[in-house]
């Protein structure tokens, strides 16, 4: 069993330019946002328009998360799940870009100032 | 007789090898801050079975059992992220095999490069439609697939020593 053959390379060049060209197409909408929703097992729980920290509870109560809507920019602090991806995001500032906390199910979605265009791209 | 004891054998030693490092990695932080991802280098052992020629359905034993038992040792047994890590070592297993089986043009690190390329897609679509039931999740993809790709190359690397060190043809079943 050979390590490498020719194909090997000609398959890790399409996946290199496959991860480039889907980074430069989700870089491409860099403009501020005006709110944002959050999405909560699929149903959206909460809309965004005015700046201020808003606390995200699940049914019984308890709390999730803190989401923080600041200079139309927009982070998670605070959450409950153990590995803090969502917090580690930082501050988000692309309408593209979601943030996400896979252990409690939410999204927070940012809301664009232009029309959604290109969410064509991600249901491939 | 003796064929069957070595094939249990064999999927015994890899999935407790596969398993075990299913829960150390759980304590490497992530560079970046991608949801649900984990670098993966349990995958090691499922490319080593593949490599070494023990059936498709051996190696989706390993797959599975290793996603088991890693995920009941790290505490994470039913959670979404043990959802997503069961599709994804099941894809990366069975891509992996047929990449092997039926066609003979892939060297080492190009099987694992498959298997890493079905792993990330699987895993993100198993969270888009169960989780988090968005496909923006989407968004991720390349970040997941470059440190797929990096993985990989590890991955095909501690592999490509193994063979070269012990003699797999005694395990073969």
């Amino acid at each position: 069993m050979k390590f490498t053959k020719k194909n090997d390379l000609y398959l890790l060049l399409v996946v290199i330019l496959l991860v480039l060209v889907m980074i430069v197409i989700n870089a491409y909408p860099k403009k501020g946002i005006n709110g944002a929703e959050v999405y909560l097992k699929g149903e959206k729980i909460l809309q965004i328009t005015k700046e201020g920290t808003y606390s995200i509870k699940n049914d019984e109560g308890e709390l999730l998360m803190n989401v923080e809507y600041i200079d139309q920019k927009v982070r998670v602090t605070d959450s409950s799940c153990p590995l803090k991806v969502c917090e580690n995001t930082g501050w988000v500032e692309n309408p593209n870009q979601p943030i996400i906390c896979i252990p409690n199910e939410i999204i927070v979605k940012p809301l664009g100032t232009e029309d959604d265009t290109g969410i064509d791209i991600y249901t491939w | 007789m003796v064929k069957r004891t070595k094939t249990i054998s064999h999927i015994a030693i890899l999935t407790a090898l596969a398993s075990a490092i299913y829960y150390v990695e759980s304590f490497l932080p992530m560079p970046v801050s991608v949801p649900g991802a984990r670098w993966g280098f349990s995958n090691f052992p499922l490319l080593l079975s593949v490599v070494s020629g023990i059936s498709v359905t051996n190696t989706l034993y390993i797959a599975l059992l290793k996603t088991l038992l890693g995920s009941i040792l790290s505490g994470r047994f039913l959670s979404p992220m043990f959802w997503m890590g069961l599709g994804g070592s099941l894809a990366s297993a069975l891509s992996m095999s047929i990449s092997f089986k039926f066609t003979n043009k892939f060297g080492i690190l190009g099987i694992s490069e498959i298997g890493a390329f079905f792993s990330n897609a699987v895993q993100l679509i198993i969270a888009s439609l169960f989780i988090v039931k968005s496909p923006n999740i989407f968004w991720y993809f390349p970040y997941m697939l470059f440190f797929g790709i990096l993985t990989a190359f590890i991955n095909a690397t501690i592999v490509n020593y193994i063979l070269r060190s012990v003699n797999l043809d005694r395990f073969k079943s």
